[in-house]
């Protein structure tokens, strides 16, 4: 009972999914979009499953009192700090509390943190440009030429480079891409008949 | 430091942007009477719906987080099907016929480009397909299609290097300029 009705719903719900999408929109668009509310409010309280998970982890670090203990109550602190101010207090307003630590705290820490990102990137690049194999040696020529492309220095070097950059951009990396969304649609297609059917039900978890 | 500031703004940003978007239009103000619009009381259903998807932190009683979860993945499963084949594609295969002709007459280079698209799609789709053994022509041309892959990992690659080399100049320049108070 406790698999088999959810299993039932699972299918029920996809069948009248696929079913309202052959119905005329204008018949099923109000049906439609309060099923995409429902989705959204249920899909909602999952954040609060993350927001456990994460305040419980680092509660239990402050109550250790380690040596970590002070990066922990920042990450409480910031986090009841953006939230008291976001939902209480006037989050629109532009001289508030909330938009300043947008402005001056997550907007930095953000570009700063994906700015970072580009040492392990050349860390990555130094790994990956190796020309060991024929197919290697495809990427380090693409990804060299696309880098010199988008760069002062790529024109300078020969004025051709863009255009070749660009080229390689609009046909054979977007054919690739093309190819990639396909195999991947085929893919998510066959996965979702799989769960319709029951057939995947690793979602329903592993006890009875 | 930064770090842990980091993911408490972030988590906390994230729970203020779901509150303003979701709970609150879609929830808390629907589910109050304020006299123009009466209250929609179906929407108690979703909310009871979001409650039990929190028995999940429950050992004992996980099974009833099956309920809501199943009725997200059966709709997220149907929407799949039918959305995934029209927009990821019929959508792609109308494009690849469509919008790019074979054949363009008075403009040669065009027209081999289009059908290098055409091959490069039908041979990167062919390593995909694992239900024949990549041995003799399938194996040649999948190899063919390894190719084609290869140069446009390089090229997404080279894309986000130069991105996050962008990104880096301009905390470099804030930190510089901004901060220190160094022209450059």
């Amino acid at each position: 009972m406790k698999r088999t009705i959810p299993l039932i719903i699972t299918f029920l719900s996809a069948l009248v999914m696929i079913i309202i999408y052959f119905i005329n929109p204008a018949h099923v668009q109000k049906f439609e979009n309060g099923v995409f509310e429902w989705i959204r409010i249920i899909g909602a309280f999952a954040l609060f499953l993350g927001l456990f998970n994460l305040l419980i982890s680092h509660f239990i670090k402050v109550r250790r009192n380690g040596m970590n203990a002070v990066y922990s109550i920042a990450l409480i602190v910031a986090f009841f700090a953006i939230v008291i101010s976001g939902i209480f207090f006037d989050s629109e307003n532009p001289d508030g509390t909330f938009q300043f630590m947008f402005n001056n705290i997550y907007r930095p820490l953000s570009s700063t943190m994906f700015s970072l990102l580009a040492f392990y990137v050349a860390s990555a690049a130094f790994r990956a440009f190796r020309a060991k194999t024929k197919e290697a040696s495809f990427l380090l020529v693409a990804a060299f030429i696309v880098m010199l492309g988008r760069v002062p220095i790529g024109t300078m070097i020969w004025g051709k480079i863009p255009v070749i950059s660009n080229w390689i951009m609009a046909y054979p990396a977007a054919a690739a891409q093309s190819a990639i969304m396909i195999g991947a649609a085929l893919g998510a297609i066959s996965v979702s008949l799989k769960i319709m059917l029951g057939i995947e039900r690793t979602y329903l978890g592993g006890e009875e | 430091m930064a770090e842990h500031i980091f993911v408490g703004t972030s988590a906390g940003y994230g729970f203020v942007v779901t509150y303003q978007n979701v709970f609150k239009p879609m929830l808390f103000d629907k589910l109050k009477d304020a006299g123009s619009e009466p209250m929609n009381l179906i929407l108690i259903i979703p909310l009871i719906g979001g409650i039990m998807l929190l028995f999940k932190l429950s050992r004992k009683n996980n099974w009833v987080a099956r309920y809501p979860l199943s009725f997200m993945v059966g709709v997220g499963s149907g929407m799949g099907i039918t959305n995934v084949i029209k927009s990821d594609v019929i959508s792609q295969v109308h494009a690849i016929i469509f919008k790019n002709p074979m054949w363009i007459s008075g403009d040669i280079w065009t027209s081999l480009f289009n059908i290098l698209y055409v091959v490069a799609v039908l041979t990167s789709l062919l390593y995909f397909f694992f239900s024949a053994e990549h041995k003799g022509a399938i194996g040649k041309t999948a190899r063919i299609g390894i190719w084609f892959l290869m140069i446009s990992f390089g090229a997404a690659f080279g894309f986000t290097v130069m991105a996050r080399i962008s990104l880096l100049i301009s905390r470099v320049q804030f930190l510089l300029e901004d901060f220190l108070g160094i022209s450059l």
